[in-house]
């Protein structure tokens, strides 16, 4: 039997490649995991992304509906407010536009404006008068004026005017 | 190396792929899938809200304006109706005025007060004044039916119905 004279190496519990496969393998599962939670975090913050933005849309649908709400409301009010000013304007223009049209020569005693209809008592100095006058003007703007004369002590008339507006002749 | 030792290699290197291959199927691919759909989602909801928002921005503009311009018909519907007060607003207008309330109704929150206002006025002008100044009353007001001017030696007496629109009391 022949004895080597060489020391024997220690034998390696695993090789050389195995080692190599090993870490490269450890290196993988690190990466993956880091990955797999890095991804797990970003995930978790959408989702807290997503349900913030879901209930900042909810708030904001709630505020629109009652600022909406509001809204018809006043512009109920705004309707309101412009048919009662235009109502009240034209009003105040149909009295203005009635005395601007009286003529110098004629005294009223009652005039009543109601929807279409102008009623009139006063006095003239003549029929004459009050008919080259006032009832043209009268005539002019209604579709149906008559007047009826009643002689004064003193002279002049009385007069009595009943003019609709919309009736036809 | 031995034979039997690379052959230990091989099945340790497929296993450890596969392993690699099933992490990534099972666990990273559906992270991913779940990642993306839910940006997807983000994306929508932020851009759902930026276009509410801009409907919203326009909407409350609107009640903005509408707040201020229906202010004082807003603040007049609010208010109880008063005939003391009424009576000395109206007084600013006509000499020995007198009222008289004729109907009071109630349309859910607003009532409506008729009253008849009986005045002398020494002109038309006014009269015109009045009506100016009723559209800048403290309560929603406007003339309602017949005017009636009478020739009264002290001057002219105007007589018409107010409706006069407050709150329910």
């Amino acid at each position: 039997m022949r004895e080597s004279f060489m020391t024997p190496r220690p034998k390696k519990l695993l090789p050389a490649e195995l080692v190599w496969l090993l870490s490269l393998f450890a290196f993988l599962v690190v990466v993956m995991v880091g990955s797999a939670l890095f991804l797990e975090h970003a995930i978790e913050n959408k989702a807290q992304g997503l349900e913030m933005t879901t209930k900042d849309i909810e708030a904001l649908r709630l505020r629109e509906s009652k600022v909406s709400l509001e809204t018809q409301r006043l512009q109920v009010l705004t309707k309101m407010r412009e048919s009662i000013s235009t109502k009240n304007r034209l009003n105040k223009e149909n009295v203005k536009n009635f005395f601007d049209l009286v003529p110098d020569g004629i005294v009223l005693e009652l005039a009543e404006l109601r929807e279409g209809t102008l009623r009139l008592k006063g006095s003239t100095r003549s029929k004459r008068y009050f008919n080259e006058t006032f009832q043209r003007s009268l005539d002019s703007l209604f579709s149906r004026s008559s007047t009826k004369f009643y002689a004064k002590k003193g002279g002049g008339y009385r007069f009595n005017n009943i003019s609709i507006m919309g009736a036809k002749k | 190396m031995s034979k039997f030792a690379s052959f230990g290699m091989v099945i340790i290197l497929f296993l450890l792929l596969s392993v690699t291959v099933l992490f990534g199927f099972f666990v990273f691919a559906p992270e991913i899938k779940a990642y993306r759909a839910l940006g997807i989602a983000l994306e929508e909801k932020s851009s759902e809200l930026e276009r509410l928002e801009a409907a919203f921005d326009k909407k409350y503009a609107l009640l903005q304006s509408l707040q201020e311009s229906e202010a004082a018909i807003d603040r007049a519907l609010h208010q109880h109706f008063d005939e003391d007060t009424f009576e000395s607003y109206v007084k600013q207008f006509f000499k020995g005025v007198q009222l008289r309330s004729i109907v009071s109704e109630k349309d859910g929150r607003i009532q409506t007060d008729l009253v008849t206002v009986v005045g002398t006025i020494t002109s038309p002008k006014e009269y015109y004044r009045f009506i100016d100044a009723l559209n800048r009353f403290t309560w929603v007001a406007e003339i309602e039916g017949t005017q009636r001017f009478k020739g009264r030696p002290e001057g002219i007496e105007a007589s018409f119905n107010l409706k006069v629109y407050t709150k329910v009391d």
